[in-house]
């Protein structure tokens, strides 16, 4: 009969190796899944931008923006005349949570916020009546009937990240990294 | 044993786990990346094609002038050819279409004068017959592999002219255009990586 066995020492060196072992496999895994959990926020974070762009591209006025069902629930400001910003807060889930303009303004966001979508669409300059006129013969009746404007477009989604506050500091610890940003123009009519 | 052989293939499970990450957010940067190079090439197509709105806009007023203050006078204009002139004067703008043929073609003769300054401003479009179709390519920067190929068309004259409180009056169409984009998409050409060489498939099918 084999009496040999493994001595204390063994079996103490062999529990240390697989605990070292262990602990680099499961650094893998936790590294592969936050590498995940940024490209799923990276994809999240484009796909709402871009949606939030072509919601401005398919309009063909100002206001039909803020009607669109892909803004119900944002917050919706015009900073200056003629300018209109929607700003929409979302969780880590992506789910869409209520703002209100004191938050906004105070950068004091909802608890679970983690993502922050603001919408700028802004008059670049006026480049003329759209050209919708009719004139006679009979004199210099000239009447002008819509006019457009150029339109500068902004979408940007923001990674909210918590920072170090102080009691004496008023204002939020948010400090926001902005992470998709797109440009580009439209043409609205009035 | 066992403990060692479960040890390798975790180890082998945890990089595959990381690189396939890796490679899943290598993949989300370029997407954004395309996105990003989209709207740049965008946001130049949209101010091309506010200048050609404007030279269609130019084009149509200048129409609608002559036919309004010269073709109906009868007055002599040196800027236009005799025969369109002749053939202006001759339509009955009663039979609207008639009129429209007429009509569209000094429309065109106007456009065509007009691209000229858009040649000025975009040297690289092309203009079709009668300058009235345009195509251009648009890139986001000189090492940007997408590209936005955008092909717009004027469309005709939205005026229609008849007596309207009792004057001679051109009146808009409503809901009509003066243009048409006909294509508008992002497109790349295949990387040369491997210049040496040959194709699997030479993309016949049989």
């Amino acid at each position: 009969m084999n009496q040999k066995g493994f001595s204390l020492l063994e079996v103490i060196i062999s529990i240390a190796t697989i605990a070292v072992i262990s602990g680099f496999i499961l650094q893998m895994f936790i590294v592969s899944a936050r590498l995940n959990q940024r490209a799923r926020d990276l994809d999240m974070g484009a796909s709402l931008a871009v949606n939030a762009v072509e919601t401005v591209k398919k309009a063909s006025r100002l206001q039909d923006i803020e009607a669109d069902s892909f803004f119900e629930g944002a917050l919706t400001r015009m900073p200056r005349k003629e300018a209109l910003e929607i700003v929409g807060c979302y969780d880590a889930r992506w789910q869409r949570l209520p703002l209100s303009e004191t938050e906004y303004q105070s950068n004091q966001y909802p608890a679970a916020a983690c993502f922050l979508l603001s919408l700028a669409v802004e008059n670049e300059k006026a480049i003329g009546p759209d050209g919708y006129y009719e004139f006679s013969a009979a004199g210099d009746f000239v009447q002008m009937r819509g006019s457009g404007r150029r339109y500068d477009v902004r979408s940007v989604v923001y990674r909210l990240e918590t920072g170090a506050h102080s009691a004496d500091d008023a204002e939020a610890s948010l400090e926001m990294l902005e992470f998709v940003s797109l440009d580009t123009q439209k043409y609205l009519s009035h | 044993m066992l403990v060692i052989f479960m040890m390798i293939v975790l180890v082998t499970l945890g990089t595959f786990a990381i690189s396939s990450a890796h490679v899943n957010y290598q993949f989300s940067e370029k997407a954004l990346e395309w996105n990003k190079a989209y709207y740049d090439c965008d946001a130049q197509a949209e101010r091309f094609l506010a200048d050609y709105d404007a030279v269609l806009a130019a084009a149509e007023k200048m129409t609608v002038d002559y036919i309004l203050r010269r073709g109906f006078a009868q007055e002599k204009d040196e800027g236009v050819p005799l025969d369109l002139q002749q053939r202006i004067r001759a339509e009955n703008f009663s039979q609207r279409d008639g009129a429209l043929a007429g009509v569209n073609l000094l429309y065109s003769y106007y456009i065509e004068d007009e691209m000229q300054s858009l040649r000025v401003s975009y040297p690289d479009v092309s203009l079709g017959p009668g300058s009235a179709d345009a195509e251009i390519m648009f890139q986001a920067n000189e090492n940007a592999l997408s590209r936005l190929r955008v092909q717009i068309t004027a469309a005709p004259l939205r005026y229609d002219f008849r007596v309207h409180l009792d004057t001679f009056a051109a009146v808009s169409q409503p809901n009509a255009t003066r243009y048409q984009i006909l294509r508008w998409e992002q497109c790349q050409d295949a990387p040369d990586v491997y210049p040496t060489q040959e194709p699997l498939w030479g993309g016949g099918v049989d």
